[in-house]
């Protein structure tokens, strides 16, 4: 029996506060994706596939289609189910459910945070 | 913070945007079936993106996508992070009622879970009594077997087919991904 998602998403979560830290907006999104990505690789053997938008068990990077405009000056964020991903110009990381618990809170290389 | 407090937050949205008449339609057809049920819809910067109707009455709460070229996307699979929807419904009216199921089973259950066959014939506005007659079998038959703990993939290929669609499995491996069928249904060489 392979993770759960609960487990892999705490994985993701792990590994990604523990990565070093992004300079630039672009620099943050492919660190999200790219430690999601190996996530998913490790622990399940589903093909990457963001193309279906269909469920097949994989969990997903946000994707450039599913940016939203952020209050916060300079951030921008990405929606999905149950959480947002926020991204500031910095490369300031914020997870958070949709409710607002945040999940993950990764300043930038020069130490920004992004503000609930 | 409590959902709606949380979007109501970040509804102060720099740009607004003109509401996708699908998502207007949906929008309507979950407020007839369940008064006083609150929706939020979050809009992507671009318009042809990935949309999201957040809907809310009591204590049930649920969230749906939209993408104009696929339609709507429901969630009732395991939560992770990144999900993509388990349910695609093309058509508004479709996609309000299964919420109508969905919001029904969490009110008896707390639970929500995937579609099973009762549902699904609901949804299409199929009677069992017809399901029997494509099936060659009576009405108690279909009900027998609609509400088994387990069933025969050959009676579940027989009924899908019976209510115009296509069974299909699949099968997920290290190293392989592969569809998967019944020896007595693969064409055999003439």
């Amino acid at each position: 029996m392979g993770a759960s998602k609960g487990e892999r998403f705490n994985e993701f979560l792990k590994r990604l506060s523990t990565a070093p830290p992004a300079a630039s907006a672009e620099e943050a999104l492919a660190l999200v994706s790219e430690t999601l990505n190996n996530v998913e690789d490790e622990f399940t053997s589903i093909p990457y596939n963001p193309e279906l938008w269909m469920d097949d068990g994989r969990m997903y990077p946000p994707q450039t289609d599913s940016c939203r405009e952020d209050p916060a000056a300079g951030v921008v964020r990405y929606r999905s189910r149950r959480h947002y991903t926020r991204i500031h110009v910095s490369g300031a990381i914020r997870i958070e459910e949709v409710n607002g618990l945040c999940l993950l809170d990764k300043p930038s290389r020069s130490g920004q945070s992004i503000p609930p | 913070m409590p959902i709606r407090q949380a979007q109501q937050k970040r509804a102060i949205h720099p740009t607004v945007r003109a509401m996708p008449g699908p998502i207007t339609e949906l929008i309507a057809a979950v407020s007839a079936a369940l008064p006083g049920i609150v929706s939020s819809v979050d809009a992507p910067r671009d318009p042809a993106g990935e949309w999201f109707i957040d809907l809310a009455i009591g204590d049930f709460q649920t969230n749906v996508a939209w993408r104009p070229s696929f339609g709507f996307g429901l969630f009732t699979s395991e939560e992770g992070y990144g999900d993509y929807p388990n349910e695609v419904f093309r058509k508004a009216e479709l996609a309000a009622s299964r919420i109508q199921q969905l919001h029904l089973q969490w009110t008896s259950s707390r639970r929500l879970s995937p579609v099973w066959l009762p549902q699904l014939r609901q949804l299409i506005g199929i009677q069992q009594a017809e399901i029997a007659a494509a099936m060659a079998l009576n009405q108690p038959a279909i009900s027998r077997f609609e509400n088994r703990d387990d069933v025969k993939i050959s009676t579940l290929n027989n009924y899908v087919t019976a209510i115009g669609g296509r069974l299909e499995m699949r099968v997920h491996l290290p190293g392989l991904d592969v569809s998967i069928d019944l020896p007595s249904t693969i064409a055999q060489p003439t």
